[in-house]
């Protein structure tokens, strides 16, 4: 379908095609600039010199980052927390989303095991009330307080249950014929075609335990038990006080600033190394979550 | 930040008091691993349903656990040791049996202890970082009755320590007539204001020495105005919250304002200082600075070590601080640059004259307690004890053990701040002592001048730098820090000195008390103020009329009725 | 239990209704934690209504009644302000949250080069994907008043320097700039989704009706995505109250909390820094409550206007 265009579609084809182009640079732009300060000399970062392309370049910044053990250890943290946190946020939602993905014959009470499930997501139990009731648990300065509370993603679990919903009844309803239990049904017949699903929710789960950082600042006391987003959120609040007399050599070659960048731009890299394989998939999950119902 | 800073001051200056031992002849003899012997004790038979305590210092018999909660401070360099393994730590399991664990270390202690207290997870031996910590856990029954240990387990020379640094410590730590907490600060007679300005540019521009805030401020314009500051004085985000650093508290008093304390008002009752007219001029000297660029904008996201990195990064030639700063960030330009910093007093405004107080303190409501719950509350006065005497010893390997020592690198490793409670006793005198001690041995070269130990190790410094100076050769920093600490009139405990002699103190009339609508309001009307403050220096809202509103905003939301409840308190006493 | 229909029974009837216990055996993990982690900080917020006492904890502290919302809303200045400040951010963000991506998705819809729309849309999903701390980190740095890279380049152009975090009238405007930018590209991926379902024939017979460009876009790609567009409208609505905790606690300071401070942050600093337990929860009943009316009652307009029904 060839269509001669008007000099008027064509201005406006120019005029889409910059938009759109500038539009994507202003996305990335600060990111680039960002790691063209974390690249840079402290002279150059504090005059204002960097731009987009390191000025001065010394990799100084991102030494002094991997010498820091908090920020090392912040790191690990965040790591453990991801590997754990996803796992037990994905076994739960899989418990949780199958049930409830049941009609009420299959599973009686399902319209109010549902609400029941469903409340927490409109309505929340505030600050202090969730903290003394964290604290009450034992799970303050503990990995848990980061992992547990917040296990059931009841949005999530609406995703899947909806997506359960969506494989075809007759696959199950034959191996029920065959005496097969529920818990094979969702093993065998379930699971391996909520895959797709599943890698999406994988996502969300990964990002969101990689990027939180709120409950670390209150439920751990010790800066050596934080998470890497809480880590940076003080270094991003405070200062790094690089104000020790044993410092001044390094002062000479970095500052707070390009410090402050070099550990941003470290602790963004895992999230930018697995954004293009992830894209599929979140575009995924975001068209299942918005168009269910 | 600002409360890492804060500690670190307070630690610095207790590091200070107790480079050395004190003067009032106490014996130590804490080289000897055994200690005991060297505690004598004056009642130990108080109460005779007590089991006999032969010895406050005996070993216990099994390993005692403590669970304690502390400062992180993770800027400074400990050699490797850190709070919860130091040599301090394994003193106490060798010598006394006692197992140190942290439940927590946090750069945010108040907050932290404040949110601990809330769940319950209190530890065995407890810091309160302020007076309302002490007051709801005194209330709610969660404290141990010292009353006995105190009298069974202390020392008499550190029970006058306490009573030298605030001669109302027993009833301070006293509830229901049970001693709960033993009182680890008195008014901060050290931590006064003391301008600090920058020799060399003074020279360069050929400045007079200041006669009057108006002059120190000129003083600061001129350096912005010369090209050689970027900014005319320093602020942070904290200005209201006497930070001992970056505050207005110096400026305020030099216009006859208290900012954060309560003052007498002349007719037996008092009042609090942040909301009298006198206020709104120390805020006006500095909206004008900040009107005219001689503020850094961005102030109000400042935290203590940005101001200092300003100080040090030479942005500012001039301080109104505490005399700690010396040590610690202004010793990072004098190392990087041979910068001399020159002290001088806080003058008063060119209205008020010579009738300038200098505000401080009073006790923090820092107080060292035990948890009801816990089955050896004796062991608090023990690690007291043993840390105390450690630091007073003048042995110089127990010194380079427990108090500092000097790295291979240059660097000074401060042990003595990782001491496990973050609070040990000492002289509140020595440092005042010391000033006029070494000024005489040194101007008279007669050494019979010096008491204390500390007065010895400052004099060698002082000789030291002075030495360096003749021969042309740059003062190493420490002896730097100690002349201009404590050398002459116009060394920072010179000025302290002289703020004594003159009566110019000004301590919180309120003391510790915090009366029942202080107790659940107050944290909000210092949001109030902190708020406002802010916006009346920004020029966010003119002068005049917001201090107006926020006086009226503050008697509205509970203000009027503290007055009230604090006046029937302080006329009833 | 039921019994075995005939196997020619309709279908709604399930041909097995045999009851597996097992189900319910799964749901009991995720119902404990919401029971402890949920539903008892839910009760907690009856702190609100005590005076919280330490010692005696949620249960056992005295009521006071309504003496915390009292204080709060009648006596301390500035609370006002607060509620105003989060209406006003979270309503500009939803409007141009809720235009963008519309109009971005639109224009991408333009776009034959298959390459190049891959690429801008890559581009424009990530910075969703960051954390507000890096984003924060980053805003900080490059609108710093003294060395910014933003007021690097206005000092070059010969204008002053602007301290755009310290300034009432620039910031919340950076706020909302800031939100449109991290979410506009996420948003456009409903849209593009709603507009590959458009029958590509409308736009074939518009083409031989002549249709200008504008004309298809107007009659046919507006109205194909034009259910999705209400719906997402509807539900915006539930975050009437959400202006972004993360966001503004990362970026504020004392100079503009009088338009910056949010229900959020000052539950936050009356809460967790200032230890004044009962009144901050009493701010959080109030959030929470609201919260929960206001997304009930979206869904319930998307329920009548859309037939959305989120489960």
């Amino acid at each position: 379908m060839k269509i001669k265009k008007s000099p008027g579609e064509k201005a406006f084809d120019v005029f889409n095609y910059v938009i759109l182009a500038i539009l994507a640079l202003l996305c990335v732009v600060p990111f680039i600039h960002l790691l063209a300060l974390s690249f840079s000399s402290a002279a150059a970062a504090n005059a204002g010199k960097v731009g987009l392309w390191p000025v001065q370049p010394t990799l100084a910044s991102y030494q002094y980052a991997f010498q820091t053990p908090n920020f090392v250890r912040a790191f690990g943290i965040t790591v453990l927390r991801v590997v754990l946190g996803v796992s037990l946020n994905l076994i739960l939602l899989v418990l949780t989303a199958y049930p409830l993905s049941k009609r009420n014959d299959e599973l009686p009470g399902r319209t109010w095991i549902s609400w029941f499930f469903i409340i927490p997501m409109f309505i929340g139990g505030g600050l202090i009330p969730t903290y003394l009731v964290v604290s009450a648990t034992h799970l303050n300065n503990t990995i848990f307080a980061l992992i547990i509370p917040g296990a059931v993603s009841v949005y999530n679990v609406m995703i899947l249950l909806n997506f359960f919903r969506q494989t075809p009844k007759e696959l199950e309803e034959s191996a029920r014929m065959d005496g097969a239990s529920q818990i094979i049904c969702l093993v065998k017949i379930y699971l391996p075609l909520a895959v797709p699903c599943l890698a999406t929710l994988f996502v969300f789960c990964t990002v969101g335990h990689w990027n939180e950082w709120f409950s670390g600042m209150i439920y751990m006391s010790s800066v050596r038990n934080y998470p890497l987003m809480t880590y940076l959120q003080k270094v991003i609040s405070q200062t790094n006080s690089l104000t020790d007399p044993s410092q001044i050599e390094l002062m000479a070659k970095i500052s707070s600033k390009t410090f402050q960048a070099a550990q941003i731009i470290i602790a963004t890299l895992p999230i930018l190394v697995v954004y293009p394989f992830m894209q599929r998939y979140f575009v995924q999950g975001m068209t299942l979550g918005a168009m269910k119902g | 930040m600002k409360k890492l800073s804060k500690v670190m001051a307070l630690l610095l200056s207790a590091a200070l008091v107790l480079s050395s031992c004190s003067s009032n002849g106490k014996q130590t003899d804490s080289s000897s691993t055994d200690h005991s012997s060297s505690n004598s004790v004056s009642n130990s038979t108080a109460d005779s349903s007590e089991p006999e305590v032969t010895d406050p210092m005996a070993k216990y018999d099994e390993v005692v656990t403590v669970k304690l909660v502390g400062t992180e401070n993770a800027a400074q360099d400990y050699d490797g040791y850190t709070t919860d393994n130091s040599p301090w730590t394994e003193m106490l399991l060798d010598e006394l049996n006692i197992k140190v664990e942290y439940m927590w270390l946090s750069a945010e202690y108040d907050t932290k202890l404040n949110l601990a207290i809330a769940s319950k997870e209190i530890p065995d031996i407890i810091r309160t970082s302020n007076y309302t910590q002490f007051n709801s856990l005194a209330r709610n029954e969660m404290l141990a009755d010292l009353t006995d240990l105190f009298d069974t387990y202390l020392d008499d020379h550190y029970k006058e320590y306490l009573s030298q640094a605030n001669p109302d410590y027993y009833e301070y730590g006293s509830y229901d007539g049970k001693l709960l907490g033993v009182s680890s600060s008195g008014p901060g007679y050290n931590n006064a204001r003391i301008v600090m300005i920058r020799e060399d540019w003074m020279e360069e521009l050929n400045l007079p020495a200041p006669e009057s805030i108006e002059d120190v401020i000129d003083i600061g314009k001129a350096f912005v105005d010369a090209g050689k500051a970027t900014y005319a004085l320093p602020l942070n985000k904290d200005i209201a919250v006497t930070s001992d650093m970056c505050d207005i508290v110096g400026v305020a008093n030099a216009f006859g304002a208290y900012p954060k304390i309560w003052v007498e008002d002349g007719n037996g009752g008092i009042q609090y200082g942040s909301v009298q007219e006198e206020m709104k001029a120390a805020l006006k000297a500095y909206a004008d600075l900040y009107k005219d660029g001689y503020i850094d904008p961005a102030f109000a996201s400042l935290d203590g070590g940005k101001v200092a990195e300003q100080l040090t990064a030479n942005q500012i030639g001039i301080v109104i601080g505490a005399f700690w700063l010396i040590t610690w960030p202004l010793n990072s330009t004098f190392e990087a640059d041979g910068v001399n910093w020159r002290s001088y007093p806080v003058s008063g405004s060119e209205t008020l004259g010579t009738g300038v107080k200098e505000q401080v303190k009073a006790p923090t409501g820092s107080m060292l307690c035990v948890n009801a719950d816990y089955d050896h509350p004796e062991a608090m006065f023990k690690i007291l004890t043993a840390v105390s005497d450690r630091l007073e010893d003048t042995d110089e390997e127990v010194q380079k053990t427990f108090h500092s020592y000097v790295k291979d690198d240059g660097n000074t490793v401060n042990i003595h701040m990782l001491n496990p409670l973050g609070a040990y006793f000492n002289d509140p005198r020595t440092n005042l002592n010391t000033n006029p001690h070494v000024t005489d041995a040194v101007d008279n070269n007669d050494e019979s001048y010096l008491i204390s130990a500390h007065d010895k190790s400052t004099y060698q410094k002082v000789i030291d730098y002075q030495a360096a100076v003749e021969a042309g050769t740059k003062p190493a920093t420490a002896d730097w820090m100690y002349y201009t600490l404590f050398y002459g009139p116009n060394s920072s405990y010179g000025i302290l000195n002289s703020y004594m002699d003159n009566d110019m103190y000004l301590v919180d009339a309120l003391g510790g008390y915090v009366s029942p609508t202080m107790d659940t309001q107050w944290g909000n009307l210092t949001m109030l103020e902190d708020q406002y403050f802010v916006e009346l220096i920004s020029g966010n809202k003119d002068l005049d009329a917001g201090f107006d509103e926020f006086v009226k905003a503050w008697q509205n939301a509970g203000g009027t009725t503290i007055v009230e409840e604090v006046n029937d308190w302080y006329k009833s006493r | 239990m039921k019994q075995h229909e005939p196997a020619l029974a309709p279908k709604k009837k399930s041909k097995f209704a045999r009851v597996d216990k097992s189900l319910y055996l799964m749901l009991i993990p995720g119902a404990v934690i919401l029971i402890i982690y949920s539903y008892i900080p839910i009760f907690g917020l009856q702190i609100a209504f005590k005076d919280f006492d330490i010692a005696k904890g949620i249960w056992g502290s005295p009521w006071v009644g309504l003496d915390n919302f009292k204080y709060i809303f009648f006596s301390y200045p500035g609370f006002g302000k607060v509620v105003f400040n989060t209406v006003y951010i979270a309503v500009l963000k939803m409007i141009f949250r809720y235009i963008t991506p519309i109009i971005v998705a639109l224009l991408l819809n333009e776009v034959m080069h298959i390459k190049f729309k891959r690429t801008v849309q890559t581009l424009i999903y990530l910075p969703h994907f960051i954390s507000w701390i890096v984003i924060c980190g980053l805003m900080i740095s490059i609108l710093s008043p003294t060395d910014g890279a933003v007021n690097e380049i206005l000092k070059a152009v010969g204008l002053k320097p602007v301290y755009f975090l310290g300034n009432k009238s620039t910031f919340r405007p950076v706020l909302i700039i800031s939100d449109v930018w991290k979410e506009f590209g996420y948003g456009t991926i409903i849209y593009m989704a709603a507009l590959t379902s458009i029958d590509p024939s409308l736009y074939e017979a518009a083409t031989i009706d002549r249709a200008n460009r504008f004309q298809k876009v107007l009659y046919i790609t507006l109205p194909g995505i034009a259910p999705i567009a209400v719906l997402v409208g509807i539900l915006g609505l539930g975050s009437l109250l959400s202006a972004g905790f993360d966001q503004i606690f990362n970026l504020y300071n004392p100079l503009v909390y009088d338009v910056a401070d949010v229900l959020d942050t000052f539950t936050y600093r009356m809460g967790i820094l200032n230890a004044q337990y009962d009144l901050s929860t009493a701010v959080s009943f109030v959030t929470s409550f609201t919260n929960a009316g206001l997304v009930l009652i979206s869904y319930f307009i998307a329920y009548k206007v859309a037939g959305y029904r989120p489960f």
